[in-house]
């Protein structure tokens, strides 16, 4: 059983990937109550439009970025708007039905316009690599990691400290009182999608600079973002990057410290949520919730 | 004293046995019409039999309905037989061995409401468990099929109880990891010595007895596969209309009415994701006979959200829908490659499953009972507008009565 520090920096990197989408997956469960299980397929998009306006169009790097990103927020608040809305007056079964049907749609989409070749993807940060006392770390995922816990402190004041971060949760929490209080419930759904989606397209343009730009990229992720926020807390943005952190690092150990275990690092996510939720719920940071008839 | 002309119908005689004996006349029918006369076309014979099967129940009994819809089952069980190079018995036979699967989907979330995308995972264990005791402790065959269910709902039971406890979205969570554990598994030793790991398990069709003599195995395997699904259907039907299948409806609707009413949530929820589990398990024990190979890489996420899709597109909440979903997705998947749209002079070949993607969200948006529903409202509003033909105006109830 070799034990190798390295592997604890690429599991940070990965894990930084996982807490990226696993902070878009708290923010929408916080301000619409539901998990969108096309949260990724959504970034994977907003990453291949990435790719073709830089790419393919030749547009200059940051603007692309943003151009993709502003789209990501139109998309959420399309999605919402348009889907979402309808589906929430059946039942929070044909909202998750619902997202199930956009993880198909945007997959089969990708994969259709962009084929399954995978593509580079312009790096942000560069390839330089840093050495810090004997390990080598590579800016990709100081990067990675660092924009992550940029996008977690953000999540963190605005739920925390801004008005419209109460009002989100509120219209979550009870939406008629919210109502009552003079806020837009319907209008705070549709902006909750709006910021997850950016979230999540910059999650998925992060992963698509880690690793290649494929239409799968980001299906395999989800699952262990899922692991992530089910060990941190659903609700927590500071759970989801431990989380995902952990399950990042765990992954990397698991992979080398057992023999064929880059096979197993599926049945360990399932493994994870499986031992989360027996002994703790709610997670390592979630909230406990208290519902009243 | 006047009285309305209302049709008269014939009490005594219940709807199904009016649709069993629509069934039977058009399959003889077919038997009579395709012995005695030569060079007959097949379309023209099935025809002619419907015809016939369905007029004289329907003049005997004043409905129409019943009978319509004996014919229509007994015409499907014998597509192969009308139209083979359409509906080939190994075709129709892995339809009903989905169609079982699919069941499965809609017991958990479409009567009990919950989100579980692990149809496809519990499908393989029914087959790796059909394939083991069959190469391996050398079972019979049909011995092997009846422990699948129950190897499949042992997995259920374990992941019940653990995933059941907490809010509606772990399921699906848990379900989806373990749909996505399953090739890894059944591939990484130790498990792969029993699974033979990436080539998977190769099984021999039972061969038909000695008194079914003139059918090949791939019809013998479809006459099974409808007398199990019949079987199954009759068991779901039972079942859902109990006690326990309005237990579970109003699980679904509402979680806290159905508490105070005294459903107790976790054993209701997770006794329907256990027999969810054991139609999935039966479903891919019979999917490994009539296919012949197990192999982990077949039981993908893809695989698993198909059962899920079906049971949309069929209509949630309905026995028959499940079935309909089915042949509607598989003969999709079967023939359809490519969609290929031109957009404003662009041309974009699109993969199935974006649309399936699109069907869902649209079905769920605009008709959530799926293809079933859809059916039923019209054959709804058709019997509305002849009942208010027959009162002679389309007047409400009360005033008739008031002109006597």
């Amino acid at each position: 059983m070799q034990f190798d520090p390295q592997q604890i920096v690429i599991g940070m990197a990965t894990g930084s990937v996982y807490a990226a989408l696993g902070l878009a997956l708290v923010l929408i469960f916080r301000s619409t109550g539901i998990v969108n299980f096309a949260q990724g397929e959504m970034a994977t998009f907003i990453s291949y439009i990435s790719w073709t306006l830089i790419v393919a169009a030749g547009i200059p790097y940051w603007i692309g970025i943003g151009m993709a990103i502003a789209l990501s927020f139109i998309l959420g608040l399309g999605a919402e708007r348009a889907i979402i809305r309808r589906l929430a007056q059946h039942s929070e079964l044909a909202v998750v039905i619902g997202t199930l049907g956009l993880f198909l749609f945007f997959n089969g989409l990708d994969l259709s316009i962009w084929q399954g070749v995978p593509k580079d993807f312009p790096a942000p940060f560069g390839r330089g690599v840093l050495r810090l006392g004997g390990l080598f770390v590579s800016v990709q995922y100081v990067g990675v990691l660092g924009v992550t816990l940029v996008l977690m402190l953000i999540m963190y004041a605005f739920f925390r400290f801004t008005k419209i971060g109460l009002a989100l949760e509120a219209s979550t929490l009870n939406p008629t009182a919210a109502r009552l209080m003079g806020i837009d419930v319907n209008r705070m759904l549709m902006l909750g999608w709006g910021l997850a989606s950016v979230l999540g397209g910059v999650a998925g343009i992060l992963t698509a600079d880690l690793l290649l730009l494929e239409p799968n990229m980001m299906a395999g992720t989800i699952l262990f973002s899922f692991a992530a926020i089910s060990l941190g807390g659903v609700t927590s943005p500071v759970g989801a990057v431990v989380g995902g952190l952990i399950v990042g690092i765990l992954q990397s150990a698991v992979g080398t410290a057992v023999l064929g275990g880059t096979s197993l690092r599926t049945p360990l996510a399932f493994l994870v949520i499986l031992l989360v939720l027996a002994f703790r719920p709610n997670g390592l940071f979630g909230r406990v919730s208290v519902t009243r008839a | 004293m006047s009285r309305s002309f209302v049709p008269r119908e014939h009490p005594a005689v219940p709807n199904a046995a009016v649709s069993v004996a629509g069934g039977v006349l058009f399959l003889i029918a077919q038997g009579l019409l395709f012995r005695f006369v030569d060079h007959l076309p097949a379309a023209v014979g099935v025809v002619i039999s419907a015809f016939i099967a369905v007029t004289i129940p329907s003049i005997l009994t004043r409905r129409v309905q019943p009978s319509a819809i004996g014919v229509a089952i007994a015409a499907v069980i014998l597509l192969p037989g009308i139209a083979p190079s359409v509906a080939s018995t190994s075709l129709m036979a892995t339809i009903g061995a989905l169609a079982l699967i699919s069941i499965g989907q809609n017991i958990v979330t479409g009567y009990t409401g919950q989100l579980s995308v692990g149809q496809g995972a519990m499908a393989g264990i029914g087959a790796y468990c059909v394939a083991i005791l069959i190469n391996r402790f050398e079972w019979p065959w049909w011995l092997a099929l009846a422990a699948s269910p129950f190897a499949a709902s042992f997995v259920g039971v374990i992941v019940g109880i653990w995933a059941l406890r907490l809010r509606g979205m772990y399921l699906a969570m848990v379900t989806l990891a373990m749909v996505v554990a399953l090739p890894t598994v059944a591939k990484v030793s130790p498990v792969s010595e029993w699974t033979n790991g990436v080539q998977g398990i190769l099984l021999v069709a039972p061969t038909p007895p000695e008194w079914l003599n003139g059918l090949d195995t791939s019809a013998y395997l479809y006459v099974l596969t409808l007398g199990v699904l019949g079987a199954m259907v009759y068991l779901a039907a039972r079942l859902m209309s109990s006690r326990h299948g309005l237990a579970l409806r109003a699980l679904r609707e509402s979680e806290l009415a159905a508490q105070i009413s005294g459903v107790s949530l976790l054993r209701y929820k997770i006794w329907a994701f256990v027999v969810a589990s054991a139609y999935a398990g039966l479903g891919g024990g019979l999917l490994a006979l009539i296919v012949g190979i197990v192999t982990p890489d077949a039981y993908t996420v893809m695989f698993s959200i198909d059962f899920l899709v079906m049971v949309v597109i069929g209509g949630l909440g309905s026995i028959v829908g499940s079935i309909v979903g089915a042949a509607i997705v598989w003969e999709l998947r079967v023939r359809v490659s490519t969609i290929t749209l031109s957009l404003l002079g662009i041309k974009v070949e699109l993969l199935p499953w974006t649309l399936y993607g699109l069907a869902v969200i649209a079905i769920m948006m605009f008709m959530p009972e799926g293809v079933v529903g859809l059916v039923g409202a019209m054959m709804r509003r058709v019997s509305e507008r002849k009942a208010g033909s027959f009162a002679g105006v389309a007047a409400p109830a009360g005033t008739k009565d008031r002109q006597t």
